[in-house]
């Protein structure tokens, strides 16, 4: 899976790639083509060049490094159509030169501007000097490009009687005749000289596109992300993820009081309940964004982490519901958990997040179901992690509880305030009946006091 | 010669035709034949398509912009492969036009090229900018007021307005009609506080009051500000147009009893898409009419014949322009017939 693919389904994740300013075009395609890598040691590396991108982004010393190569990224030009063309010997023409010369240029430019910072060796860009004699034989370095005196005797008499010619005379047309073949034959001599270095060339644009993505993920770092510590995810390791204080970017600038979360994953399936308001949506949500950062090279959001790699990431939210294929919210939900069910079976090395199943159907049936799921997912090595309202009989399965409403909570409350007023810390619990906050939380929303009292009745 | 000496004082000027085969590219290939050689940097671009060497329309020969060595030109990629003198390229675009990336070139040799520049007014103005960090003093910028939804000769410095026979045979109505593109083009700008709230606005037209403290969105369509010209606009009795202003648009601002005296603002003269005997009509019963961008016109050439072959009196069109149109007009062909 690639980022652009999963920026559709995990909320937040476009919001953090959207911060990733890159100063290219292809530097953006290279981060959006990005696998979703499960490999531990490919994961290490790629934050290891984070590492060093982040290293030199924050510290002053690199400044002027910084600013120098990030202005020599903004005039690189897309040119991966003019590499292939070269790659396969076609005959290239002037503005394709230019390309080129651009890259040798930039790429000559960068090479010495990151001597001695963190990116010296992680941008891996070969000797440039044959490229650059060929392509810039008054050797000015600078990028812009003509068909040069220089690459065939015949141009500069020919440019000089054709300036000194009047327009629009037959002397005129035959000498730009003339100079047309001649460059055209230069063109294509130049070709045969630079097919040789194509290799070059294509590996100094990638280094370049590369360290344009990576310095675009390390400006995207905030003091409040952490480089997370690879966990083993060899089979049977048995080793969990770990965050503390885990937070979700866009609650954070959506909401006053976020509190943030420290929890353990563990393999098998984790039922979190908690009341409305809780925060236990937001809680799936921030996970399945951590993850995802994690694998695809990013830090993440949490003052420590400590990451277990996993194959997929099955985040069943919301409503489900699909109108255009006909199924209802319950249907498309149940199908969603049954192809999560089939994917842990097939690879158990998954994180699957489902919010509140079956919710949508009655209660009775609902709560059985849930507590299928929780014994069936539960028996795989997968970290599953299930919210629910219901009240479930599941000795053994853990258990974890959002602590809710504080105690001291005035009566006074409005709706906008009542969030503050919550403790969403997750702790360990082993009674099995959820909490009961929800006639609170409607009474202190403001809900009719005669409708309050009559389900308080019922519940009596 | 003035013309030349004028456009000399400014960064980028448009010449602007009033309609195709008016004599653009002429007036274009006049002033660059014209430009001093004396170390001072020019350039020049299209805003859309032009230099084709056949008009698309009429089918008829059509002078193509012929540059000097040392000028500079920005056009798309494809155009650049297809016509240019031998050139250095000193930049590409980022970003893509329908015809390619823009390319950024000196020529080496004198020659003619097929300029496409920017296909937006942003890019235009982006393009200008990058011009002037290359060294050059002056852009000449391609552009016609038939390409209906760009705004080159706001986006530039000055303008030259082309005008001549093939808009019309006779010359009282040359002169009304381009008196009329006059008469937009030298449209107050809206008074600072004005101009500074709804170079801000974001939103649609607009209705707002005299203070413009408070605005109030009418939506997009011309039905929307009639229906709401219709009520009165009370308090906010003033209207911005925030597109095209056209006829539907003036009934509705100006058509309400007692609603003769409102302003209407809209972005620049481009956005006038009225009969000019409503405009003219509206303005007599006191609407006023202003503009957020005023260009500097600084001449109007006068192309005497027409494609079909009809030609006009030169002297007598230049002086009947002249009489009520004050800026200098030219007649580029006789003037060069005169000096030759």
């Amino acid at each position: 899976m690639k980022l652009r693919d999963a920026i559709k389904f995990i909320p937040g994740l476009e919001a953090v790639v959207q911060k990733c300013s890159t100063c290219t075009s292809d530097g953006l395609r290279l981060l959006m083509d990005q696998e979703f890598v499960t490999d531990r040691a490919v994961i290490e590396s790629r934050l290891y060049r984070l590492d060093c991108a982040h290293e030199m982004t924050v510290c002053p010393e690199y400044s002027g490094a910084l600013r120098d190569v990030r202005h020599q990224l903004m005039q690189l030009r897309g040119c991966r159509n003019t590499l292939d063309r070269l790659d396969r010997g076609e005959m290239l023409d002037e503005i394709e030169f230019f390309e080129l010369k651009n890259v040798a240029v930039r790429g000559s430019n960068v090479a010495r501007m990151l001597l001695g910072t963190p990116l010296e060796k992680l941008a891996d860009i070969p000797d440039l000097t044959p490229a650059l004699e060929i392509l810039d034989p008054e050797k000015t370095l600078a990028p812009n490009f003509y068909l040069y005196e220089a690459y065939d005797p015949r141009l500069a008499p020919l440019r000089a009687e054709l300036n000194g010619c009047e327009a629009g005379t037959d002397r005129h047309t035959e000498l730009t005749l003339r100079l047309s073949e001649t460059e055209r034959e230069v063109c294509h001599a130049l070709s045969r000289r630079l097919h040789p270095l194509a290799s070059d060339l294509s590996k100094t644009y990638n280094a370049l596109t590369d360290a344009d993505m990576l310095l675009a993920k390390a400006s995207a770092i905030t003091d409040r992300d952490s480089r997370a510590v690879v966990a083993d995810n060899s089979p049977g390791s048995g080793d969990t993820t770990v965050y503390k204080e885990l937070v979700n970017p866009a609650m954070l600038g959506s909401v006053k009081h976020f509190q943030p979360l420290d929890i353990r994953l563990t393999p098998g399936c984790t039922v979190i309940t908690g009341a409305n308001m809780c925060g236990k949506t937001v809680a799936l949500k921030t996970l399945a964004l951590a993850q995802a950062l994690f694998q695809f090279g990013f830090y993440v959001p949490a003052r420590e982490a400590i990451v277990k790699p996993v194959s997929r990431i099955y985040l069943i939210i919301g409503d489900e519901q699909s109108e255009f294929s006909g199924l209802s919210s319950y249907a498309s939900e149940m199908l969603k958990i049954d192809d999560a069910l089939k994917g842990v079976r097939a690879d158990d090395n998954a994180l699957v997040l489902i919010d509140e199943p079956a919710r949508t159907t009655n209660p009775a049936e609902g709560a059985a179901l849930v507590t299928a799921m929780v014994r069936l997912f539960d028996r795989c090595r997968s970290f599953t992690i299930l919210t629910t309202h219901y009240t479930l009989h599941l000795p053994g399965i853990r258990r974890l509880r959002v602590r809710g409403l504080r105690d001291d909570v005035p009566d006074n409350v409005t709706p906008g305030s009542l969030g503050a007023l919550i403790d969403y810390t997750l702790t360990e619990e082993d009674d099995s009946r959820p909490p009961r906050e929800a006639l609170r939380i409607a009474r202190l929303l403001g809900v009719e006091d005669e409708l309050l009292k009559i389900a308080e009745e019922n519940i009596e | 010669m003035k013309l030349i000496e004028d456009i000399l004082q400014y960064r980028s000027v448009s010449v602007a035709g009033m309609a195709k085969n008016v004599g653009k590219t002429v007036c274009l290939n006049f002033i660059l034949r014209h430009l001093p050689c004396d170390g001072r940097r020019f350039a020049v671009t299209s805003i859309g398509l032009d230099g084709e060497s056949r008009d698309q329309v009429t089918g008829t020969h059509k002078p193509e912009i012929t540059i000097r060595a040392g000028m500079y030109y920005v056009t798309t990629e494809t155009h650049f492969r297809q016509c240019a003198p031998a050139s250095e390229i000193l930049d590409i675009s980022e970003r893509q036009t329908a015809l390619g990336r823009l390319v950024f070139a000196r020529a080496l040799v004198s020659g003619k090229v097929m300029l496409s520049g920017p296909g937006d007014t942003a890019t235009l103005r982006r393009c200008l900018d990058r011009l002037q960090q290359l060294g050059v003093n002056t852009t000449l910028v391609d552009g016609a007021l038939s390409r209906k939804s760009f705004s080159a000769p706001t986006v530039t410095d000055a303008l030259v307005l082309a005008t001549g026979a093939a808009l019309t045979p006779s010359v009282p109505e040359l002169v009304h009609r381009t008196k009329f593109v006059y008469d937009l083009i030298a449209l107050p700008e809206a008074p600072e506080k004005w101009r500074s709230e709804l170079l801000a606005w974001q939103g649609d037209n607009a209705a707002f009051n005299d203070d413009a403290t408070r605005i109030v969105d009418l939506g997009r369509s011309a039905a929307a500000v009639r229906k709401a010209g219709g009520k009165g606009l009370e308090a906010e009795r003033n209207v911005f147009i925030s597109g095209a202003v056209t006829d539907s648009c003036l009934a509705g601002v100006f058509g309400a009893s007692g609603a003769q005296d409102r302003a209407l603002v809209c972005r620049d003269f481009t956005k006038f898409f009225v009969d000019p005997m409503r405009f003219y009509s509206a303005q007599r019963a006191g609407g006023r009419f202003m503009v957020l961008d005023k260009p500097r016109l600084i001449a109007v050439c006068v192309n005497p014949t027409s494609p079909t072959g009809y030609r006009l009196h030169s002297d007598e069109l230049s002086q009947a322009i002249s009489a009520k149109i004050p800026v200098p007009v030219y007649d580029l062909v006789q003037y060069e017939k005169k000096i030759s």
